[in-house]
């Protein structure tokens, strides 16, 4: 019988993949936490023993943020605001294999997809999150939301 | 003595990610070559003196595993220590890579010092514990 899925497990595999990999420091925050901006949905299956889709959400000057922390250029680079739907992708993509090993350990059997992004509007998004098996909102330090749910 | 590497990974942020960890690590660098998939990296293979390759495994074209078993296949460059990077981290995964005969795996995300103690394990540069 498998682990329990939780929501502590996909808030702290988000928090530590967004900290070690593009140097963004977050906390959990709640679901009436407020999107500053346009938002970017990016999501990848898994398919083994637990199959599902986790998602991940953010904002577009989220976005660019990653970008430039995975580049190491500033925020308002152009290649940052060009790269920002891609550099979210790879951060689920690693999100994923933090998150599979968390909840199912290390000898688990679930193979991931590619992941896939595109623009999402609010209510939309509400709609995605609320109805998710499992769900978590953190914040970054400038307060951007970020979802994270799987369905 | 300075090292030439090969990233391959078919995206250009992983690949922007692997050089500037390689150039963070501590590590003398000669020359860090990219390719976007496994078919330009051996040609690039072919052409170049390079020490490690950093490979991703799902890449258009030619796949990391399709590269992987051309260079165990080519006398010339077979000797070449591959090291995958992968988001995906299960058993299953790693038994595949070992018969695939691949040198090691990193895991990602992954910092500097995993990269240095990496290579350093593949080409014989770990300092001796005397101890």
């Amino acid at each position: 019988m498998g682990k329990m899925l939780d929501s502590d497990i996909l808030s702290a595999s988000v928090s530590q993949v967004l900290e070690d990999a593009a140097f963004i420091f977050t906390e959990e925050a709640t679901e009436d936490l407020q999107w500053k901006d346009d938002i970017l949905k990016s999501t990848i299956r898994y398919e083994g023993e637990e199959s599902g889709t986790l998602c991940l959400a953010v904002n577009t000057l989220l976005a660019q943020n990653v970008a430039a922390n995975l580049l190491g250029i500033e925020q308002e680079d152009e290649a940052a605001k060009s790269k920002a739907e891609e550099a979210v992708s790879e951060i689920l993509n690693i999100v994923c294999g933090v998150f599979l090993e968390s909840w199912l350990g290390k000898s688990n059997h679930c193979r991931m997809g590619i992941p896939s992004i595109c623009a999402v509007s609010v209510n939309q998004e509400q709609e995605a999150f609320r109805s998710a098996r499992c769900n978590a909102v953190l914040e970054d330090e400038e307060g951007n939301r970020i979802d994270v749910f799987v369905s | 003595m300075a090292y030439n590497f090969l990233v391959v990974d078919d995206s250009p942020i992983i690949r922007s990610v692997v050089s500037k960890c390689l150039a963070m690590s501590g590590l003398e660098i000669g020359s860090i070559f990219e390719a976007a998939n496994g078919r330009v990296a051996l040609d690039m293979l072919d052409d170049n003196w390079i020490d490690v390759v950093f490979a991703d495994l799902n890449m258009p074209e030619m796949d990391g595993r399709e590269m992987i078993q051309e260079m165990a296949d080519n006398k010339m460059i077979d000797n070449i220590p591959v090291v995958v990077i992968s988001s995906e981290r299960n058993e299953d995964v790693l038994n595949w890579l070992n018969s695939l005969g691949v040198s090691d795996f990193i895991s990602k995300p992954f910092k500097p010092e995993k990269m240095k103690s990496v290579v350093d394990k593949l080409l014989g540069n770990e300092e001796i514990n005397h101890g």
